[in-house]
């Protein structure tokens, strides 16, 4: 069976694919991750081989961790480490080394920093590479966009205040008028109601004879009723105002 | 002695302890209880099996394979034993036949040394370097090696 499956797959392709699976999982499994991405992008056939679930679970679970036991026990120990410079203190000391290394850390930022900031182009060469533009070469394009919106909308502020301070004095002086119109008005209704109503009643005096309601009667009589005389004021009013309105602007 | 036949009708006279290197070979005796029958081996040709018993003859003084969980001896697949590195210089056919009997054979030293010969010539390799090694035909569309090339990315810069 082995053989006929070889003999197929020697005829289409190369030596390392004719291997079964099994002995293509015993290959793999002696190749560490870095090896096993290079073949899975040889082939598709290698390419499922070694990403193939089960050599991985293997890999993890059964084949490394007895060689992860051994380069354990092969692991040098401390003082080896520090005989051999890889460990520059001992590790109860190394939390002090720890807070000793911030400034140090600070410190290489900070020259690494003054590095490049000496690296950095001047504004000419900026300006010659077309980074910035050649005009407002002083101040960075951002910050004069920048500039110029606030300054609009200052302009846009200080209008808005003007426009309402014009539109409250002008409030401000209708509401007057219309104050002291109102009690014209009011006056002139009381007046118009007193000079209307006993001219209409003696009008309609036969028909107020057959009423004895008084109260009756009055609702009868087509007087202007308050609510009209309201309700027509306030119309005229609010028609000079937009008249008025309409003038000033 | 013991008489191996090979796929291609010829006959090999091996002493016992060579054939009983392999399992299959020792399980056959076993089963037939005398050694001077002859034994077909009918999926290794004589070229291969030459080379296996060859192999088997250097080796026929080694321990016996202890058990299975020793997993220490193939904790490292560079570690190959300097005449098996020799044996192992073959060209890559011969490399995958021997593979092949070893499994069919049930050799497991032998198996592990061929295994371990393939995995080296693996290591550190590109995927081009390994296509061109063993004559591997790429069958990737130009859109899927871009697409695998992107997932392996995180891998790249080693």
């Amino acid at each position: 069976m082995q053989s006929n499956e070889c003999d197929l797959a020697r005829l289409s392709c190369g030596s390392l694919q004719r291997l079964p699976e099994e002995l293509l999982t015993s290959i793999l499994l002696l190749l560490d991750i870095p090896d096993l991405l290079a073949i899975s992008r040889s082939c598709w056939r290698l390419r499922q081989a070694a990403q193939d679930l089960h050599l991985h679970h293997l890999r993890l679970y059964v084949y490394n961790p007895p060689i992860l036991r051994f380069h354990l026990t092969a692991r040098p120990s401390e003082n080896e480490l520090l005989a051999r410079h890889i460990l520059l203190v001992p590790h109860h000391l190394a939390h002090r080394v720890h807070v000793n290394a911030t400034p140090l850390r600070i410190s290489l930022a900070r020259s690494s920093l003054r590095r490049k900031l000496a690296m950095r182009p001047n504004l000419d060469e900026l300006i010659q590479r077309g980074v910035y533009p050649a005009t407002d070469a002083r101040v960075s394009p951002v910050l004069a966009q920048r500039c110029k919106n606030l300054e609009r909308e200052k302009v846009k502020n200080m209008l808005e205040q003007q426009l309402k301070g014009r539109v409250w004095i002008r409030f401000r002086n209708i509401l007057l008028k219309t104050n002291l119109a109102n009690k014209e008005t009011q006056q002139s209704v009381r007046d118009l109601v007193a000079r209307f109503t006993p001219r209409k009643r003696d009008a309609d005096g036969l028909s107020s004879k057959l009423h004895s309601d008084p109260t009756r009667k009055w609702n009868d009589v087509e007087t202007p009723t308050r609510a009209k005389v309201y309700r027509l004021r306030m119309f005229f009013e609010r028609l000079s105002r937009s008249q008025k309105q309409v003038v000033v602007q | 002695m013991v008489k191996l036949i090979s796929s291609d009708g010829e006959t090999f006279s091996v002493e016992k302890d060579v054939a009983e290197r392999s399992i299959l070979i020792k399980n056959m005796i076993e089963d037939v209880g005398d050694s001077s029958t002859e034994i077909p081996i009918p999926n290794v040709t004589a070229n291969v099996l030459k080379k296996v018993l060859e192999w088997c003859e250097h080796h026929k003084s080694d321990p016996a394979p202890v058990s299975e969980d020793d997993n220490d001896s193939r904790k490292k697949s560079t570690d190959i034993d300097e005449w098996d590195q020799k044996f192992m210089q073959v060209d890559q056919e011969m490399l995958f036949e021997i593979i092949l009997a070893a499994n069919y054979l049930d050799i497991k030293a032998l198996l592990e040394v061929g295994c371990k010969t393939v995995a080296n010539m693996i290591k550190g390799k590109s995927p081009e370097e390994i296509r061109r090694q063993f004559n591997i035909q790429m069958d990737f569309t130009p859109e899927e090696e871009a697409q695998i090339r992107r997932e392996n990315e995180w891998a790249e810069d080693r």
